[in-house]
């Protein structure tokens, strides 16, 4: 090529006259893609952002059966076999393309980028090769169904009772499998909730995964098929002994909804809503442990009188509405239960379940058991204040547990709603093998070990609340009370669930209702008819 | 009367100060604090000493040295070709005057537009096709179109004001379309370019939604990503929580800080003539 050097010396020169009259390169105004995703805002982060249980639709999850949702449906399910050889295919072209060492290649393009115009061209083909380079180890993840490795996530932390219980079953895994390498990788929840159906519909599915139970999550996927059927294995290996109410987490219909006939997913805990208290407030206001509705009020008006606030609160969040189903279920029985959660009957919004449910809410609010500017606290900030021994007691799950054990510098202990057969609760989240797991019977020995008594014995002892625990052996007393409590729940099969689950999107309907019961910005009759709006809407969609 | 005025809007600008940096002041303040003593004096204290363990375990736990490598690779990648497309893009706009060139310009503004949710199926489903789901190449693509659509945009407003005479000279000088570009065009405009580069940069390195759904595998993740890894189902570990948030800030603050200069340059550049 040409290059000699024509006079192009005037490009110092000239060079700060020339650009651009202003525009400082700001982000075009409205709404541009990368403003409107959800940004990972580290500010946010450090004091709020809900950690959000509801696994019955969330604003994204979208469930199967609205249509927005089976938009997302649809596009998901064809078209799971060719991917596999293409796209190995085409990372070991990758592969071959980057030669083995990228960086030197990378410097010398630079240098003759500046060079020439020529170079400029092979810088950018440089580049590209350096990133070919990144992408070509695609499928170094992916254990390739050799038998030799079990590609296993979760998301729970590796101190809380699942992560320690489950960081010895890859021990005894690995102990039992000699050979076999478990592959764990930690995720964090809200990847898994964002895109689990996108990865399981490709090969980079693993081969055993914790996921969301409930019919917007695991429910879609099972109906999607996604998800391998475990009801053969679930019965050979003895996971059916887990109670009634815990299988109907686990178990989906055709439409994927829960509590069908087959098994998708199996719970190796369990969680259950109930009353935690300050035992040194107790002894200060002189109060003892309430055992019927009556006393427990009769112990909050103590506080009261005493200018204690009794109930610490999260209004903005799922613990507000956790209270207000409590005191549905103080009136409720099983089938009430069946026909909210599973639509097995008509729900009357004002029968006497919900209409009491919400005068007593409101009427608590008035005496001042629940303070009026709880309408605005995050659960984070309920169970801190509780920790902090602001107030004597929180009603809310069993997912605190651990977290109370090791920051709550005072006597504390728990018991059941008082008065209460039923209590929001129900299997943990699930175990599921992706239909495109490549060594799912190393899954299912995994989910074998798990499910142990020795395992579920760990689990128990580290303050979760195992399904299948031999209670003889949980020694650690506080753990002891808390299983105790689980049993005497699920003796009378007494999980109800959650009150959000039955609707998608019915999470953020119920804050806005039990808001307006805290503010008193509305009746609880006004509130009710706003609650059975978008559940009778759902119902309806469903053709029921 | 003015001088009179000063104080008061010296205490407004102190006040806004204070409020911009109060999250990260809180962010901060509990990434040092252990925690028992959160759960006991709660976000707003001041911690009794430097906790570290938070840190350092978070950077253990998802292996964050790992993760700036990504993050860098991907962004740095993406500054660097998305500015290339642009500037070859803008080229052809701005000075080519292509015909129809204010429809291409809204069609480039559109992938600005269109928010990320929209494109995630049909991005997810092409890069499946062809095998580059989880990687990091796949993201490296989707940015540079996404970010170029933007220099485009606005590389091409800044070339339409490009001096002809100057294009002029350097065509009866004997340069070509390329060396006229790459000898006359490009020099001129790097201020222009650098500020393109410093902002796609960060941008990019702060995507969080398309990298967590197309980055599956841990060790692809970037920085953003990986902060997403402590958030539980419902239970949250605000300490750990502040400190990967630190961890996670730190970086886009010191590139920020780094390129600053040739930001002000850029963003000056052409103000007086």
């Amino acid at each position: 090529m040409r290059l000699l050097d024509l006079p192009l010396n005037f490009r110092r020169r000239h060079a700060p006259a020339a650009t651009a009259n202003n525009t400082a390169p700001r982000r075009a105004p409205a709404g541009t893609a990368n403003e409107t995703g959800p940004h990972h805002a580290p500010a946010a982060t450090a004091n709020n952002t809900p950690p959000r249980r509801a696994p019955a639709g969330t604003a994204n999850e979208t469930a199967s059966r609205t249509p927005a949702g089976s938009v997302a449906a649809q596009t998901a399910v064809p078209q799971r076999t060719r991917t596999a050889t293409t796209s190995r295919a085409a990372s070991r072209r990758a592969r071959t393309a980057t030669a083995s060492n990228t960086a030197p290649r990378r410097a010398r393009a630079d240098k003759a980028g500046s060079r020439a115009r020529a170079g400029a061209v092979a810088a950018l083909a440089a580049l590209s090769l350096v990133l070919a380079g990144c992408g070509a180890d695609s499928d170094d993840g992916a254990g390739g169904g050799d038998g030799k490795t079990l590609r296993l996530w979760h998301y729970e932390s590796a101190t809380s009772a699942m992560g320690i219980a489950w960081t010895e079953a890859i021990k005894q895994f690995e102990a039992s499998h000699p050979g076999v390498k478990v592959q764990f990788e930690p995720k964090g929840f809200e990847q898994i909730r964002q895109s689990a159906n996108m990865i399981l519909n490709s090969d980079e599915a693993p081969d055993l995964m914790e996921y969301n139970k409930g019919n917007a999550s695991a429910g879609l996927l099972s109906k999607q098929g996604l998800l391998t059927d475990l009801t053969e294995e679930a019965g050979k290996r003895g996971w059916d002994k887990i109670g009634p109410s815990l299988q109907t987490t686990s178990k989906y219909d055709a439409e994927g909804i829960m509590g069908g006939g087959k098994w998708y997913g199996v719970p190796n805990y369990a969680e259950y809503v109930m009353v935690y208290y300050n035992k040194d407030l107790f002894a200060k206001h002189n109060v003892r442990v309430p055992t019927t509705l009556a006393e427990f009020e009769a112990a909050m008006d103590t506080f009261v009188k005493a200018g204690v606030t009794p109930l610490s609160v999260g209004g903005a969040e799922y613990p507000a509405q956790q209270i207000l189903y409590e005191l549905a279920l103080a009136k409720a029985n099983r089938s009430f239960v069946d026909n909210f959660q599973l639509y097995k009957g008509k729900v009357d919004f004002k029968g006497p379940e919900l209409t009491y449910a919400a005068t007593t809410f409101a009427d608590w609010v008035k005496k001042g058991y629940i303070d009026k500017n709880s309408a605005g606290i995050k659960a984070e900030g309920m169970g801190v204040a509780f920790t902090q021994g602001k107030f004597p007691m929180v009603v809310s799950g069993s997912w605190w547990y651990g977290r109370f054990v090791s920051e709550a510098k005072f006597e504390w202990s728990t018991f059941l709603f008082p008065g209460n057969t039923l209590h929001p609760g129900s299997g943990g989240n699930i175990w599921v093998v992706p239909k495109n797991a490549k060594n799912a019977s190393l899954a299912y020995d995994f989910i074998d070990i798990t499910m142990k008594p020795e395992i579920q014995n760990l689990l128990g002892n580290s303050g979760g609340v195992p399904v299948l625990a031999d209670p003889g052996a949980i020694t650690d007393p506080k753990s002891k009370e808390l299983i105790d409590n689980f049993d005497k729940v699920t003796s009378t099969d007494g999980l109800a669930f959650y009150p959000d689950w039955p609707a998608p999107g019915y999470y953020d309907v119920l804050v806005a209702g039990v808001q307006h019961l805290i503010n008193g910005t509305k009746s609880p009759e006004a509130v009710l008819d706003e609650i059975a709006k978008p559940y009778d809407d759902n119902l309806a969609s469903l053709g029921k | 009367m003015i001088r009179a005025l000063r104080p008061a809007v010296l205490a407004t600008l102190t006040v806004l100060v204070l409020l911009v940096l109060s999250p990260f002041a809180l962010v901060a303040v509990n990434a040092v604090k252990s925690p028992d003593e959160y759960g006991t004096d709660g976000p707003l204290s001041l911690p009794n000493g430097l906790y570290l363990k938070g840190i350092a375990d978070f950077w253990i736990r998802v292996d964050f040295g790992e993760k700036l490598v990504n993050s860098f690779v991907i962004a740095f990648a993406v500054a660097v070709l998305a500015v290339a497309v642009s500037v070859l893009n803008a080229y052809a706009l701005g000075i080519g005057r292509v015909r129809g060139r204010s429809a291409f310009l809204v069609f480039f503004l559109l992938a600005n537009l269109l928010p990320q949710e929209a494109l995630v199926y049909p991005l997810y489903y092409m890069s499946k096709e062809v095998g580059l789901y989880n990687t990091r190449l796949a993201v490296v693509i989707v940015f540079t179109a996404i970010q170029s659509a933007f220099g485009t945009y606005l590389l091409t407003s800044v070339f339409t004001t490009f001096p002809r005479e100057m294009l002029e000279a350097a065509a009866i000088d004997g340069a070509g379309k390329l060396r006229t570009l790459w000898r006359v065009v490009v020099p001129i405009s790097r201020p222009s370019l650098s500020v393109l580069f410093t902002f796609f940069f960060i941008w990019t390195w702060n995507e969080f939604f398309l990298p967590l759904v197309f980055l599956i595998s841990n060790d692809k993740q970037t920085v953003p990503v990986a902060l997403g890894v402590l958030q539980g189902d419902r239970m949250m570990d605000a300490t750990t929580t502040s400190a990967s948030a630190l961890l996670g800030i730190l970086p886009a603050i010191l590139f920020f800080l780094v390129f600053q200069r040739t930001l002000s340059r850029g963003v000056m550049s052409g103000a007086i003539k």
